[in-house]
Formats: C-alpha cells, structure tokens, sequence
C-alpha cells in the first residue's frame, strides 16, 4: 500500500486493496454509463427522434440502468471490510435520512414564500448529506 | 468493548498493516479497533483470535463485567 494514500480519504471510506478497487471502479463505470444512458434518452424524447411505442422502451432504459446500478453498488458493498460498510451504510442512512427530512418538511416553507424545489434539489440533499457522512467517517477513522 | 489488541500486536513487533494483511482488512479497521472506536463482527473476532492463537475473551473484554 502506498503510505501516502494510507488514511486519505478514499482508502478509508472505500478500500483499497485490489478487490475494493475492483469493485469500486465497476460502481464508478457503472454510473458514468446510467448517466450517459440518462442524458441520451432526455435527449431522444425531449426531441421526439423515436414516437410511441418505441418512446415507452426508450423512457424504460434508464430505469433499467438504473436498477443496475444499484445492483453494482450492492456488491460494491459486499467487497468492502467490515468497518468500510459500515461507513457506507452510515453515510447512506444519513442521506436519505436528510432527504426525508427535507421532502416532508420544505414543502411547508414553501407555502410560507420559500422558493419552490424540484425534485433534483432533494436527490441533491441526499447526495451531500452522503458525502458529509463518508467525510465525517474519514475524520474519525483516518 | 476493551482489547488487548495493541499489545499483542507489539510483542509480535507487527505493524498495523501486517496484521491487516493477515486478517483480510483494511489498516483503518485494526486501527479502530485497537483505538476502541470500533467493535469488531462476531467473525472477524474469531478470526483476530485465531491469528494470535488466543480465545476471544483472552483478547475482548466486555466493559460491564471490568466494572463489576
């Protein structure tokens, strides 16, 4: 192991022996590829290049991709070590516990005059309340 | 959860990274572990006492039975 990456932030919160890197970079591809999917059937219907039925198969992809995605990212977890599971859980748990929070609480703001949210703005929340979870792990177990 | 983790590491002279290696987890996890911040898996207990050829309770102690 390279002593200088030894406590950085990723060899704590997600490995780095070869299997957790392994894994690791299949999670990372498999979401570049569900993105690009993404984007791609965005494109195709906000454009109408394909009508329906061939539409409905086009809207359908992505939510394969993603349903496959979470399938990597479970086993993704699998090959980490006990104590890096825990931290992905933990940090999970508090993403989607922040987005829980968030989509049964600013609602009430906004019927108060705060700015209307969209749904990409909760999936956000998560996201940076996962992060803040993997940073404070890494503090803690560096 | 106590341990004498650190202690049986050092009369072995192995690093942290040594006994890692031996136990199929990451540096960070023995360091937790020897620091207390984490308690080990029922398995990866064993495994720890299999490696310094001790019982369990020889390496862990529970914390309530100390204070009695």
């Amino acid at each position: 192991m390279d002593p200088s990456r030894d406590g950085g932030f990723w060899t704590v919160c997600f490995g780095s022996s070869e299997r957790e890197r392994r894994a690791a970079g299949w999670f990372v591809a498999a979401c570049a590829a569900w993105a690009a999917v993404l984007l791609l059937a965005a494109y195709v219907l906000k454009h109408q290049i394909v009508v329906a039925p061939a539409a409905w198969a086009v809207a359908a992809v992505p939510a394969l991709g993603a349903i496959g995605t979470v399938l990597v990212f479970v086993r993704f977890l699998r090959d980490l070590d006990e104590l890096q599971r825990g931290i992905q859980l933990g940090a999970l748990a508090f993403g989607f516990g922040a987005m829980w929070v968030a989509i049964s609480s600013y609602p009430l703001f906004e019927r108060v005059g705060a700015p209307a949210a969209d749904p990409e703005h909760y999936v956000l929340v998560m996201m940076l309340a996962y992060v803040i979870g993997n940073v404070v792990a890494w503090l803690r177990y560096r | 959860m106590r341990n004498r983790l650190k202690v049986l590491r050092a009369e072995r002279d192995w690093t942290q990274g040594d006994l890692a290696r031996e136990l199929a987890v990451s540096r960070q996890t023995v360091n937790a572990i020897e620091t207390e911040k984490y308690d080990p898996s029922l398995p990866l207990a064993f495994k720890i006492a299999r490696v310094f050829q001790l019982k369990i309770e020889d390496i862990f102690t529970d914390e309530e039975e100390t204070k009695k």
